[in-house]
C-alpha cells in the first residue's frame, strides 16, 4: 500500500512540476468546430482557429505551448487550480465573468446567427423569432439575447450538436449560436441554413486569473504584434472566420484575400461519402484511443476499487465494533458521502481543497473522490456481512474460550466474506461506469471519448456501441472472477456434504 | 482440593435493567450430575451463561475449578465508562471491558466449562472435523495434525465415524448434537453444560443421551442439565435444582423434588407438570 501511495505521489509531483518556458492553455476538445476539435481524418490528431492562435502567440512569446484538456464548465475554475495559465475556448467577454478573471483583448469579434431548417420561411432579424421555440447553448450570450425577448420559448443545450438535431427533427424552430458554429455546422448540413442580419456582436477573449497582471499585459501585446503582422487575419481567413467586424477592430482594410483552406479541408472531410469500408477504417483509427481511454477507465477503476475496499473494511469494522466516538464518527463518514452527489464531492476534493493548500492532480484527485465514495458503500455491504453471521456462532465460539480476534477471523469474517462477495462485485460494475464522471475534473476515460467522437463525426450510434460495449468488456472479466470464487466456495461445501 | 468444583453466592444478573438472577447460591460437587428445572424464562439458560461466564454478572462471589473471582467489588462506574468507549455493539465479547488479566481467567473458565447450546450453534463456514478440531488448534496449539486425530478419536466415540467431511446444515438434530458435544470435548472439559439437549431430538435417541451422560460421569467430568423433560431431569441427575423467577427455591435428591417437594412453590410446580 505505501508502496502505491509513494508512486501515486511521484506521479503527482510530475504532473504538476511547473515549467517557466511553457504557455499551459486550456480548452474543452469536444466536437466544437472550428475552436478546437479532432482532425475528421486523423482522430488522435487535434485541430481549430484556436489552437492555430495558441501556437502563434506560443512563437510571439517564445514559449512552448501546452494543451490542457479540461471541460468547459470547468475553465475559469481550473485556472486558480493553476493547472495552467490560460483559457481560451469561446470565452464570450462578459460582465459576469469579468468579475471571475481578466479577459485580454478580443482574439475573434463575430456575431451571433438564426440558424433553421432549410425549407423555413426567411427571417430578418431575432424579432422575428417571437411565438418559435429557440435553442440556445447554456450559458451562453445567445442564451442572455434570448431572454431579453419577449414571447421566446427558449430551450437550452448543453452541445450545439443536440441544438441542431433538435431543430432537423422539429422539436425546435431556429436556433440562436456563434457565427463560426452555425458557420461550420451548416457548411456541411445542407438540410439548415442561416439567416437574416447578424444578431448581436460576440467578442471573445482570453482568461487569465485577475493577480496575473503581467501575463494579461504579455497576452495583450503579443496579441498586437500578431495583429500588425497579419499573423492573425492569416489565421482566421484560413478558417473563414474573418469578416467585417474583424477588419474594423484591426484598422486591416487590405484588400488581399486568403483562401479558406482550413474550413475547405473541414467541409470536405465530412462531406466525404461515408462508405462502410471507410466507416471501417475510421473505426479501426479510434482503437489507439479507445484503448488509451480504457486504460484510464481500468486504471481509475481499479484503485479506486482498492482504495474502497480496504478503507470501506476499515471503517465497517470500526463502526460495528470500535469504540464510540470512532463509531460514531465512522457513521457519520457513511452517511455524509453516501449522500451527498460524487460530482459535487469531485468538484470539492479538485477545486475546494487546492484553496486550503491541498492540490491533487486530476488522476488522484479521481481515485481519491471515487475511492472514499465507494468505500462508505463497501463499509455498509461489509456492515451487513457481519451482521448476517449468527449470533449464537459468535457466543458458541466465545463460549468455547476463544479470542474475539479469533472469533472474527475464523468463524465471521469468512461467513461474512460469503454474504458481501455478489455486492461488492456489483459495485465495482457500477463504479467503472460512475468513473464517467471524472472527465469534469479533465480526465480523458471512455464517456469523455465517446463525447468527443460522437460529436465530431455526429455519429452517435456507431461510437456508442462501440464505447459501450467496451464498458461491457472490462466489466466481464470481473463479474468472471468472483462467479469462479463464488462458485468454488460452493463446490467446497458440496465436496465436503457429499465426502463420505 | 475442594469438593465442589463450583461455587457461586450472591449472584446478580441484569439484561436491560431487569434482574434475571436474584442473590442466587448455587454449587455443584465434583462428578455430579445436576438437573435444573423451572418455567420458561425463569434464569435457567442464564444460570448456565453465567456458570460458564460467557455472561459476566453485576454480582456474585465465585469458586469455580479453584478459581475465585469477586464480580461484587468490580468498579462499576469505571466499567460503564469502558463500555461507553467502547463498541456498543451486542456480539462484543463483554469480559473485553475487564482489563486483561480477569479476561484472561475468564477464558481460562470457559475453556474448563463447556456449553452445549440449545440451538448447539455449529460453525456453518466449517466442516464437522474442522468445527471439533479448531478450538484445540488455536486455542491449545495443536499442529493440525494433532487436532484432526483428536478429533477424530472425539468423533469416534461419538458414533460419527465418517461424517468428518459433512457440513452443519447437512445433519440430524442428534448428528448435530454429538457433534456440539464432541467439540466440546476437544477442550478436555472439567464440566458441561447442557441447555435444552432433548429439544433437537427423537423421543426415542432421549435414552441414547442419558447413556452418554453417565458415560461422561464414569470420566469425572460434572454436568449440569437444564430441562422441560421431567423424566430425563429425574432418571440422570444426583440432585435436582427448583428455580422461580431468578431465584433457586429448593434443591434436592430427585425424589425429594419429585415426591415430597418441601416448598410450597414447587410443589405448585411439579404438580402441574406431573399432571397431579
Amino acid at each position: 500500500m505505501t508502496k502505491l501511495f509513494t508512486l501515486l505521489l511521484l506521479f503527482l509531483i510530475v504532473n504538476s512540476a511547473n515549467s517557466q518556458d511553457l504557455l499551459k492553455w486550456a480548452a474543452d476538445a469536444e466536437g466544437n468546430a472550428p475552436y478546437i476539435f479532432q482532425d475528421p481524418n486523423v482522430p488522435d490528431k487535434l485541430i481549430g482557429f484556436e489552437i492555430d492562435i495558441a501556437s502563434a502567440l506560443a512563437f510571439e512569446l517564445g514559449l512552448k505551448e501546452r494543451f490542457v484538456q479540461n471541460q468547459w464548465d470547468g475553465l475559469i475554475p481550473g485556472l486558480y487550480r493553476g493547472d495552467y495559465d490560460i483559457a481560451m475556448n469561446g470565452l464570450e467577454i462578459t460582465d459576469e465573468r469579468k468579475i471571475a478573471v481578466n479577459f485580454s483583448k478580443p482574439y475573434l469579434i463575430t456575431h451571433l446567427s438564426i440558424v433553421v431548417r432549410f425549407e423555413s420561411d426567411s427571417l430578418r432579424n431575432e424579432f422575428d423569432l417571437q411565438g418559435m421555440n429557440v435553442g440556445a447553448l447554456k450559458n451562453s450570450q445567445a442564451e442572455n439575447v434570448l431572454k431579453d425577448l419577449d414571447g421566446v420559448n427558449t430551450r437550452t443545450y448543453e452541445g450545439e450538436v443536440n441544438a441542431f438535431e433538435d431543430l432537423q427533427n422539429g422539436r425546435i424552430d431556429a436556433v440562436l449560436v456563434d457565427f463560426p458554429i452555425a458557420l461550420y455546422y451548416t457548411s456541411i448540413n445542407p438540410t439548415l441554413k442561416i439567416v437574416g442580419a447578424d444578431v448581436s456582436e460576440v467578442r471573445y477573449g482570453i482568461a487569465i486569473r485577475l493577480d496575473d497582471k503581467n501575463l494579461l499585459h504579455t497576452i495583450n501585446s503579443a496579441l498586437d504584434s500578431m495583429i500588425k503582422s497579419g499573423e492573425l487575419r492569416r489565421i482566421l481567413e484560413s478558417w473563414n472566420l474573418w469578416n467585417q467586424e474583424m477588419t474594423e477592430y484591426t484598422n486591416d482594410y487590405s484588400e488581399y484575400d486568403l483562401p479558406a483552406i482550413r474550413f475547405d479541408y473541414f467541409v470536405a472531410a465530412m462531406t466525404k461519402d461515408s462508405s462502410l469500408e471507410l466507416l471501417f477504417v475510421r473505426y479501426l483509427s479510434f482503437i489507439p484511443m479507445v484503448a488509451r481511454a480504457a486504460l484510464m477507465t481500468v486504471n481509475i477503476s481499479v484503485l479506486s476499487m482498492i482504495i474502497a475496499i480496504i478503507l470501506g473494511l476499515f471503517i465497517a469494522i470500526t463502526k460495528v465494533y470500535g469504540p464510540k466516538p470512532f463509531s460514531i464518527l465512522a457513521s457519520v463518514f457513511i452517511e455524509v458521502i453516501r449522500g451527498t452527489p460524487l460530482l459535487i464531492q469531485l468538484f470539492f476534493i479538485f477545486y475546494a481543497l487546492p484553496t486550503i493548500g491541498i492540490k491533487l492532480s486530476p488522476f488522484l484527485a479521481a481515485i481519491i473522490g471515487l475511492g472514499l465514495n465507494y468505500a462508505a458503500y463497501e463499509a455498509e455491504n461489509y456492515r451487513a456481512g457481519l451482521f448476517s453471521v449468527q449470533k449464537g456462532q459468535i457466543e458458541a465460539a466465545l463460549s468455547l474460550g476463544m479470542s474475539r480476534r479469533n472469533t472474527l477471523r475464523h468463524i465471521v469474517l469468512p461467513q461474512a466474506f460469503r454474504i458481501v462477495l455478489p455486492p461488492v462485485t456489483n459495485d465495482f460494475i457500477s463504479l467503472l461506469k460512475d468513473s464517467s464522471l471524472v472527465s469534469v475534473i479533465t480526465l480523458v476515460e471512455l464517456t469523455k471519448l465517446y463525447n468527443q467522437l460522437s460529436s465530431t463525426y455526429f455519429d452517435y450510434i456507431g461510437t456508442g456501441i462501440m464505447i459501450a460495449a467496451v464498458y461491457l468488456l472490462l466489466g466481464l472479466p470481473f463479474v468472471k472472477l468472483s462467479r469462479s470464487i463464488e462458485h468454488r466456495m460452493a463446490n467446497d461445501v458440496d465436496k465436503k456434504k457429499y465426502m463420505t | 482440593m475442594n469438593s465442589n468444583i463450583i461455587e457461586i453466592s450472591g449472584l446478580d444478573k441484569y439484561y436491560d435493567g431487569n434482574r434475571i438472577l436474584k442473590s442466587l447460591n448455587f454449587s455443584v460437587s465434583s462428578g455430579e450430575i445436576v438437573s435444573i428445572i423451572g418455567r420458561s424464562g425463569c434464569g435457567k439458560t442464564t444460570l448456565l451463561k453465567c456458570v460458564n461466564l460467557l455472561e459476566i454478572p453485576e454480582n456474585g462471589f465465585y469458586n469455580v475449578n479453584d478459581t475465585i473471582f469477586d464480580f461484587t467489588n468490580l468498579n462499576l462506574a469505571a466499567l460503564n465508562t469502558r463500555r461507553l468507549f467502547s463498541g456498543q455493539n451486542t456480539f462484543l465479547d463483554k469480559a473485553d471491558y475487564l482489563g486483561y488479566e480477569l479476561k484472561t481467567s475468564i477464558m481460562k473458565i470457559r475453556r474448563k466449562i463447556a456449553l452445549i447450546f440449545q440451538s448447539l450453534n455449529l460453525f456453518s463456514n466449517l466442516n464437522v472435523l474442522e468445527n471439533v478440531s479448531l478450538a484445540p488448534r488455536i486455542i491449545n496449539g495443536l499442529t493440525k495434525e494433532e487436532a484432526t486425530e483428536l478429533a477424530i478419536s472425539l468423533l469416534n466415540k461419538l458414533n460419527l465415524r465418517d461424517f468428518e467431511k459433512r457440513m452443519p446444515y447437512s445433519l440430524s438434530g442428534g448428528q448435530a448434537q454429538r457433534v456440539a458435544i464432541a467439540r466440546s470435548l476437544a477442550m478436555n472439559p472439567d464440566v458441561i453444560l447442557f441447555d435444552e439437549p432433548t429439544s433437537a431430538l427423537d423421543p426415542e435417541l432421549i435414552s441414547d443421551f442419558v447413556e452418554l451422560m453417565k458415560h461422561l460421569q464414569s470420566e469425572g467430568i460434572t454436568q449440569i442439565i437444564v430441562t422441560h423433560q421431567m423424566l430425563l431431569a429425574r432418571v440422570v441427575a444426583d440432585r435436582v435444582v427448583y428455580m422461580e423467577e431468578g431465584e433457586l427455591i429448593e434443591s434436592g435428591t430427585p425424589e425429594q423434588i419429585f415426591d415430597d417437594p418441601k416448598d410450597p412453590k414447587t410443589s405448585s410446580y411439579i404438580s402441574k407438570v406431573l399432571l397431579r
